[in-house]
């Protein structure tokens, strides 16, 4: 079954693609590449930029069309809404980030559990 | 102790190999290694999460650990107290190590001082401290905004700056 671990290895191969092209340039370069623990590496692997900027960059992102949210919003096509803020299901936001947040203040505000952000 | 006792989870990403426990983020990433029943970690930036899962996985066994370079994973390069004393700093300026480590109660400068005074190399702490303060407070001046920008924020600078004191006085503690 296709489930969640299978497309996230999926979207592992399509990172490792797009980050081993680039590592191709670093490798005939004359200058040092430093790592995320300020590391000068002369000829790096595709394993030394993760934790780089590259490594956010290259990632997939959720939008998986071409259609942003800016663009639903300002282009002539406007009625046509933005996927992923359809509500298919009664009493959610349509998609999980916004219901991970609702849920995140139902516990703080019910419970008394509160949530800390280690990442930006 | 084996490294099988010391695995906090049972993700399938975790192995072993060449005596040394690894997690799999897109490549094997070497975690950790024992030596003499006592744990060194590989305090690796690229793998924050997971260092600090196993920090408090080890501070609830009660095992005695201290942290390693992540450079010296590479059988190349000589080993160094140096290198060690830098990554305890470069790990400290961290965003989600500083913080992880504060809301764990975790305090990993008293961890980095009883590894100095166990390999008697005192003397290195303040000119590494100096290397890595000079670098965080680090600014350039942007003409288009009219503002000095900075790599790293407002706490951790401002952190940086009285870190030598309170290394002092865990010294003395």
């Amino acid at each position: 079954m296709r489930t969640r671990g299978w497309r996230r290895h999926m979207e592992e191969i399509k990172f490792k693609k797009r980050i081993k092209k680039l590592t191709y340039q670093y490798r005939w370069g004359y200058g040092f590449f430093d790592d995320v623990n300020w590391k000068k590496i002369k000829k790096p692997n595709w394993s030394d930029f993760i934790g780089n900027k590259y490594y956010y960059f290259l990632k997939t992102s959720p939008t998986r069309k071409a259609d942003t949210k800016y663009k639903c919003k300002y282009s002539p096509n406007k009625s046509n809404g933005y996927y992923r803020d359809k509500k298919v299901r009664p009493n959610t936001t349509g998609n999980r980030e916004g219901d991970k947040i609702l849920f995140k203040r139902m516990l703080e505000r019910e419970y008394g559990i509160k949530h800390y952000y280690t990442k930006l | 102790m084996e490294l099988n006792t010391i695995i906090p989870n049972s993700d399938a990403r975790w192995n072993i190999k060449n005596d040394r426990l690894m997690y799999n983020k897109y490549s094997n990433v070497p975690v950790c290694y024992i030596s003499g029943n006592i744990v060194y970690v590989y305090i690796d930036n690229r793998i924050h999460n997971i260092v600090m899962k196993l920090t408090k996985h080890l501070v609830e066994l009660g095992v005695e650990f201290y942290f390693d370079s992540p450079s010296h994973s590479d059988p190349k390069i000589t080993k160094k107290n140096e290198n060690v004393i830098m990554s305890y700093f470069v790990a400290y300026s961290n965003v989600h190590f500083n913080k992880g480590f504060k809301n764990m109660e975790f305090d990993l400068l008293n961890n980095m001082v009883k590894w100095c005074s166990r390999e008697s190399c005192d003397d290195l702490i303040k000119p590494c401290y100096e290397d890595v303060r000079d670098k965080i407070s680090k600014g350039w001046f942007d003409h288009y905004q009219n503002k000095q920008i900075y790599d790293y924020s407002e706490d951790i600078r401002e952190e940086f700056e009285s870190l030598y004191r309170e290394i002092q006085i865990n010294k003395i503690l």
